[in-house]
């Protein structure tokens, strides 16, 4: 059965069929009140960060031609894009860990060694991690604009959809970690979201070089 | 029951378009369109965001709230089989995790917070009728949290007694009481401020 009930009609008076409770004079009052009231920031980008990847690699699924999108016929030169970032992650982490170890001379393992390599980089001051990733996503970001205009439109807005969704969940992780700066999980969502932007620009200039 | 069909209408018409908008962009979200569903919550995001910010009284808190119930939506879509429209399923969704947070900060034994900031409620116009609004907001976001819960819920959403009790897990006797009390209190709130403008003027 359909639920027909009008929210708010009792606020006309129309429907009397419970006793009212409130008289007429406040009723009005509070019929007066907007019914909608816009929350002073956009939200989404905090309810895809919230639903994980889940919501975000759904919206990467173009539902009006019943295909993938752009990306996915290219899951070769992905996979390559993908072995390149790890190598290029691992560079990063085996700088980091050797920066710890001269200083720690610590003998973990290289898995434990990673996490904690992470949370260090955020913890000493999560600014370097934002330089360190910086320069990398500078040039991506340069070379993206550079072809912008050989990319069909569609596939331009999606990679400004999804940075747009990256820089916001990483302007609320940075947010969220100088109010709870020693949150390991804080810490290490702010070195997620820029691994995850530098990602993203890798794959996408990856794709438009080639394509 | 003809009577309240015709009672309906004119505001049903005024959202048949919405309705079967949503129609469109809920099927397509529970096929995994994302996208359909940021227009969802596009569409309704406002009125969510006004119930939690009414019954919360806090900017911030509305915010997390109105986050939580469409990541609740987005996770529950798929149970939506349309038995009602799609408003009524996801501002009832609302309302229930607006009530779970209550009765969670209740048993941390938090305390409510100031409830003076009326920025949230808008930008504030110069017009008489304006200032009306923000002096029923102001005092509605002064009730104590039971009385304020209730009283949005029956005289602002249009939610009845039963629906109420149901949601809240109170007696039917106990809502009708918390909405007298509101009631008594906000019109206490509004003629204090009625005499002091009058006393200003």
């Amino acid at each position: 059965m359909m639920d027909e009930r009008k929210p708010n009609a009792r606020l006309t008076g129309d429907t009397p069929d419970e006793e009212d409770l409130l008289g007429p004079d406040l009723r009005a009052l509070l019929g007066s009140l907007p019914r909608e009231l816009a929350p002073e920031r956009d939200l989404m980008a905090s309810i895809v960060a919230r639903t994980g990847d889940r919501l975000e690699r759904a919206r990467q699924i173009d539902p009006t031609r019943g295909e993938r999108k752009w990306w996915y016929g290219q899951r070769l030169k992905l996979a390559v894009a993908a072995v390149a970032l790890i190598i290029a992650t691992s560079v990063v982490t085996m700088a980091v860990l050797k920066r710890d170890a001269q200083m720690n001379d610590a003998g973990a393992t290289i898995a434990t060694a990673t996490e904690q390599s992470r949370a260090l980089m955020v913890a000493a001051d999560y600014t370097d991690v934002e330089n360190q990733y910086a320069s990398a996503i500078a040039d991506l970001a340069t070379t993206l604009e550079a072809e912008r205009d050989r990319l069909p439109p569609e596939t331009v807005r999606l990679i400004e959809d999804n940075l747009r969704v990256i820089d916001n969940a990483i302007q609320q992780s940075l947010a969220a970690l100088e109010a709870a700066p020693q949150s390991l999980p804080l810490q290490q969502a702010v070195t997620t979201s820029y691994e995850r932007k530098l990602d993203f620009l890798r794959q996408a200039a990856a794709i438009t070089a080639e394509g | 029951m003809p009577e309240e069909r015709d009672a309906i209408s004119s505001t049903q018409k005024a959202q048949a378009p919405s309705a079967e908008v949503d129609e469109s962009l809920v099927e397509r979200a529970q096929g995994g369109d994302a996208r359909a569903f940021e227009e969802l919550y596009r569409t309704h995001v406002d009125r969510v965001y006004a119930l939690c910010l009414r019954m919360s009284a806090d900017r911030e808190r509305a915010e997390r709230l109105t986050q939580d119930a469409f990541v609740r939506c987005w996770e529950k879509l798929g149970t939506f089989r349309g038995e009602s429209r799609f408003s009524s399923w996801l501002y009832r969704m609302t309302v229930n995790v607006v009530l779970n947070d209550q009765r969670a900060r209740k048993r941390r034994h938090l305390r409510l917070e100031s409830t003076g900031d009326l920025g949230r409620y808008g930008r504030p116009a110069p017009d008489r009728r304006t200032e009306e609004r923000i002096d029923v907001e102001r005092a509605l976001a002064a009730l104590p949290e039971a009385a304020r819960t209730v009283l949005v819920l029956y005289g602002i959403e249009g939610y009845k007694y039963r629906e109420i009790a149901e949601m809240t897990g109170l007696a039917e006797g106990t809502v009708k009481a918390q909405i007298h009390r509101a009631r008594k209190l906000l019109e206490e709130a509004l003629g204090r401020d009625r005499e002091g403008t009058d006393h200003d003027g």
